[in-house]
């Protein structure tokens, strides 16, 4: 597969998925807090546009505090494409009512507004998608040959990295063909995209999807960058977009630092001037704050008191209720098994075997110390190489071997994928285990370990076709088969969830049902909504809304999507009221059939059998 | 890793795939149709009506009240427990993992009874609907929530006035609801009472057989994250204390009881709450409340 041939596959599977979502999710209700960012990026794609109208006033410290202080608690970069992507794409909203806001017409009208605002979110899943791709892709051969060229023939064979065969196995007879990019390419995308959780989040306006590809990005850019001093250079303002989407990308630089850091020292010898002051670690701390302090216009006034204002917000987060195996969790700790039994119970089991097999392959690989070579000072043999000479170069490794240098620092060194990914892959869990963690509930925070995961079970899917390839003939095509076994329980589980993907499970623990009976959250974002509730055309009456956030209704007001006559309304003045499923809302459910005066809801919105919403006092269908 | 080892995990990986896909099929699709629900709504229709339904599946609670009318009644929806119920019934689920639809709710309300026997099931479909006989859970003789007139409450303070199914008391408020205690219904007395504070319910010449039985909870489950102070419960037969309880919210739904002498009674309970308000970062607030739920029952049970 050439060079040309991946990059047109990875960017026909990232456009391919950020359409699917852009689609797909017109489906998928408002979720809570999209309310307030649906807000909050009206108010900074104002601030935009008024920068390029009239600079000095929108640049004046009133200006943009006032564009920036709404939903402060997060950074603002995806909330200012999001604000002007409805500005380009967004269709107008009928005209309101007396006092009710519409959507205002884009420049090229395409899609509602909300669906405009969530499209910066899901090209960047798309973007997710296609380097997973590409890197997956990667781990199957050597590096793909640029088109109509050749590589550069190695004039020392003990000087020049090959790609290594992956972790955990012997040699390939050169005649051989290796395993297929496109496939390890596609098992690293669709291990990630096609799993449900991951689907859902993917496509909303919100912040957890794309800071899992902007972690991923960071890291592939590190990777070259520890060989590339260009790269390195490039590592700090990626680091700084990844920060001004979430927090989250705040531990990105020291998983790096411990990934470098344990590369130093497994290679078993002392490091040299230049590694000790490494380019790419002075390029994230040097030009990822001005990154960030650049995209967060917040910021400008009082830098480090706002800063500090938004570090105590998110260390003394309020805790959420959350359920778990039949508790209602609403103050720390939640039990340690808290994310591994969530991300067992929402991944279907096969794919996560792979992933766990890749990462402990590469670990194994990756936590042995590198033998130091008496003839060759600058290299370490690997003990895996029947010649006794191949080194343990990266698959990703493409630059001839150099020393390291500062710009460089693991320049001709092997740069241990397996131990990275493994450990963006284990932090995230790790961290909301730990028992001082907030509650915060649900698998989104922990979505940026699974790109990690994502790569381990392609690396671990071309070990695997390595090896049996070597051995049978008649086994040449079981990889293939078996790939697809394994990636389809996913595909079937998101296909089957969607809209409702937040509520949806893994095959082995039943789906749906399997996860009420065992007493796991259905949901904790309010978007499940009778279908019928959005037909602006039903007859409207005051309506109580539980957990649909009042700015997430507003949204759909503003689309022409919500009938005039249906106020929201206190309970008791209420003609009709929603109800989202979770334990903590069992009072609720009481006292609407306290107000309603039944226990029986007029409809009952379902996923495989599985209450989420119940709408009581609802009319009938029309 | 060697080509066998290698063989091995595909194998191993396959076959993990290949479960999933046996339970992807059975999972990813809804398996109660308007159909189940109707044969499910006929065959609860043809019971003795004075025989209670419970839902063995209780997360379909939603769906199932709004296509069976045999299960909104608050004796299926709110029930204190299983006494004084000698035959009952429950509908669950037919691929329900515990054997006839018993559900830890109906294993929690069982108490100290033995186990039920489980006389016969119909098949519904994706439904199945259990016959349950108990022959020690004893017969109802009276119960205070469905006689709210025969009650008599009073305060520190003297005397409270019921109306449209509330006490109001000068220390509190009493009615007649539906709280969630242990995230789940209970229909009974909600007892708002002014902190320290001391509740009266009498009811006079009741008809006792040889136990009162109640039980008292707290709600929600936010006031009782802030408040943990325990209740205190006295039971007066013909003024005669028999019973004296200290309870908290970590009981959950508490159960109490007191032998009697079968024969018609003067019964008088006494509640003090102790607090009602929250703790908070703040300290001490009288809001949001902590509602005490209470009900108490007479039945005729045959010794054990």
């Amino acid at each position: 597969m050439t060079r040309r041939a991946r990059l047109l596959v990875a960017a026909a599977l990232g456009l391919a998925v950020t359409l699917l979502l852009s689609l797909g999710h017109r489906r998928v209700g408002y979720v809570r807090d999209e309310g307030i960012y649906f807000v909050a990026s009206r108010s900074h794609a104002a601030w935009a546009a008024r920068l390029l109208q009239t600079p000095a006033e929108a640049l004046a410290a009133p200006a943009r505090d006032r564009a920036f202080a709404v939903n402060r608690e997060h950074p603002a970069l995806m909330k200012i494409a999001a604000g002007v992507s409805a500005r380009l794409l967004a269709e107008p909203g009928p005209a309101p009512a007396a006092g009710q806001e519409r959507a205002e017409a884009g420049l090229l009208p395409l899609m509602p507004e909300g669906a405009a605002m969530r499209l910066p979110a899901q090209l960047l899943a798309g973007l997710a998608v296609a380097l997973l791709f590409l890197a997956g892709a990667g781990l199957a051969g050597p590096p793909a040959p640029r088109d109509r060229k050749r590589a550069p023939a190695p004039k020392d064979r003990q000087h020049v990295p090959e790609a290594s065969p992956g972790p955990g196995q012997g040699p390939v007879p050169e005649a051989s063909p290796g395993p297929s990019p496109l496939l390890a390419g596609l098992c690293a995308a669709l291990w990630f995209i096609a799993l449900p959780h991951v689907w859902f989040h993917a496509g909303l306006h919100a912040f957890d999807v794309p800071v899992a590809a902007a972690t991923l990005a960071v890291v592939l850019i590190y990777r070259r960058a520890l060989g590339d001093r260009r790269w390195a250079l490039a590592l700090g303002p990626a680091l700084g977009v990844a920060i001004s989407i979430k927090h989250n990308a705040l531990f990105i630089p020291v998983l790096l630092a411990l990934h470098y850091g344990l590369c130093l020292l497994l290679a078993r010898r002392r490091p040299t001037a230049g590694q000790w002051l490494p380019l790419p670690f002075l390029a994230m701390a040097v030009l990822a704050p001005l990154t960030v302090v650049a995209l967060w216009p917040w910021l400008w006034s009082d830098p480090l008191g706002r800063l500090l204002e938004y570090v105590e917000f998110h260390r003394f987060h309020a805790y959420y209720n959350t359920e778990f195996l039949g508790i209602n969790y609403n103050r720390p700790p939640l039990p340690a098994s808290y994310p591994l039994v969530l991300t067992w119970a929402t991944v279907p089991s096969g794919a996560l075997l792979l992933a766990l097999l890749g990462l402990a392959l590469g670990l194994r690989r990756d936590l042995r110390p590198a033998p130091v070579s008496k003839d060759s000072p600058s290299e370490h043999v690997s003990k895996d190489s029947p010649s006794g000479h191949a080194p343990k170069a990266s698959p990703f490794e493409h630059a001839p071997r150099a020393s390291p240098r500062w710009s460089a620092p693991l320049a001709g060194r092997d740069r241990r994928d397996g131990l990275l990914w493994a450990l963006f892959a284990a932090f995230p869990l790790a961290l909301i285990a730990l028992p001082t963690i907030p509650i915060f509930g649900g698998t989104k925070h922990w979505l940026t370990a699974y790109p990690f995961l994502a790569l381990a079970a392609a690396s671990a899917w071309v070990a695997l076709a390595r090896a049996v390839r070597r051995a049978h003939g008649r086994w040449r095509h079981a990889p293939a088969l078996v790939l697809a076994l394994v990636l389809v329980p996913g595909l079937w589980s998101t296909i089957d969830g969607h809209p409702y993907g937040l509520s949806q499970y893994a095959p082995l623990l039943g789906g749906p049902r399997g996860a009420a009976d065992l007493g796991l959250l259905r949901g904790f974002w309010g978007h499940a909504v009778p279908p019928a509730l959005l037909d602006p055309t039903r007859p409207g009456a005051p309506i109580y809304l539980h957990d649909l956030h009042e700015l997430a209704r507003l949204q759909y007001q503003r689309e022409g999507r919500w009938s005039p006559g249906s106020a929201p309304s206190p309970l008791g003045r209420a003609r009709s009221a929603l109800l989202f499923h979770e334990r903590h809302m069992r009072t609720h459910e009481l006292q609407i059939w306290s107000a309603q005066g039944t226990v029986a809801p007029a409809e009952v919105l379902t996923l495989d059998d599985v209450p989420l919403t119940s709408w009581y006092g609802a009319p009938g269908p029309r | 890793m060697t080509p066998r080892q290698a063989s091995a995990a595909l194998l191993v990986l396959a076959a993990v795939a290949a479960v999933e896909w046996v339970c992807a099929a059975r999972a990813y699709r809804a398996q109660l149709g308007p159909d189940a629900w109707a044969r499910a709504a006929d065959a609860l229709a043809a019971l003795p009506p004075d025989e209670t339904v419970f839902l063995g599946t209780p997360w379909l609670g939603p769906s199932a009240r709004q296509h069976l009318p045999a299960l909104r009644p608050w004796s299926s929806v709110a029930p204190p427990d299983l006494h004084g119920l000698p035959r009952f019934h429950v509908l669950g689920l037919a691929s329900a993992a515990r054997a006839g639809a018993w559900s830890t709710e109906l294993e929690a309300d069982l108490g100290e009874l033995p186990a039920p026997s489980l006389l016969g099931a119909k098949d519904l479909g994706p439904l199945r609907l259990y016959h349950y006989e108990q022959p020690s859970a004893g017969t109802l003789l009276s119960d205070w929530l469905a006689e709210p007139d025969a009650l008599r409450l009073r305060d520190d303070r003297g005397p409270c006035r019921l109306s449209s199914g509330t006490w109001s008391c000068k220390q509190g408020r009493v009615t007649l609801n539906t709280l969630e205690v242990s995230y789940r219904p209970r229909r009974c007395l909600a007892i708002d009472l002014d902190d320290g504070r001391t509740l009266e319910i009498s009811r006079p010449r009741t008809a006792l057989g040889t136990v009162l039985r109640g039980h008292l909870g707290f709600a929600d489950f936010n006031a009782r994250l802030r408040n943990d102070a325990p209740a205190l419960l006295e039971l007066l037969v013909d003024e005669v204390p028999v019973g004296r309880w200290t309870l908290t919210d970590s009981q959950g739904w508490a159960a109490f009881a007191a032998p009697t002498t079968p024969g018609t009674h003067d019964v008088r309970l006494r509640l003090t709450t102790l607090l009602g308000g929250s703790w908070t970062e703040q300290g001490y607030g009288p809001q949001p409340r902590r509602s005490a739920c209470l009900e108490l029952r007479a039945l005729s049970e045959a010794h054990r």
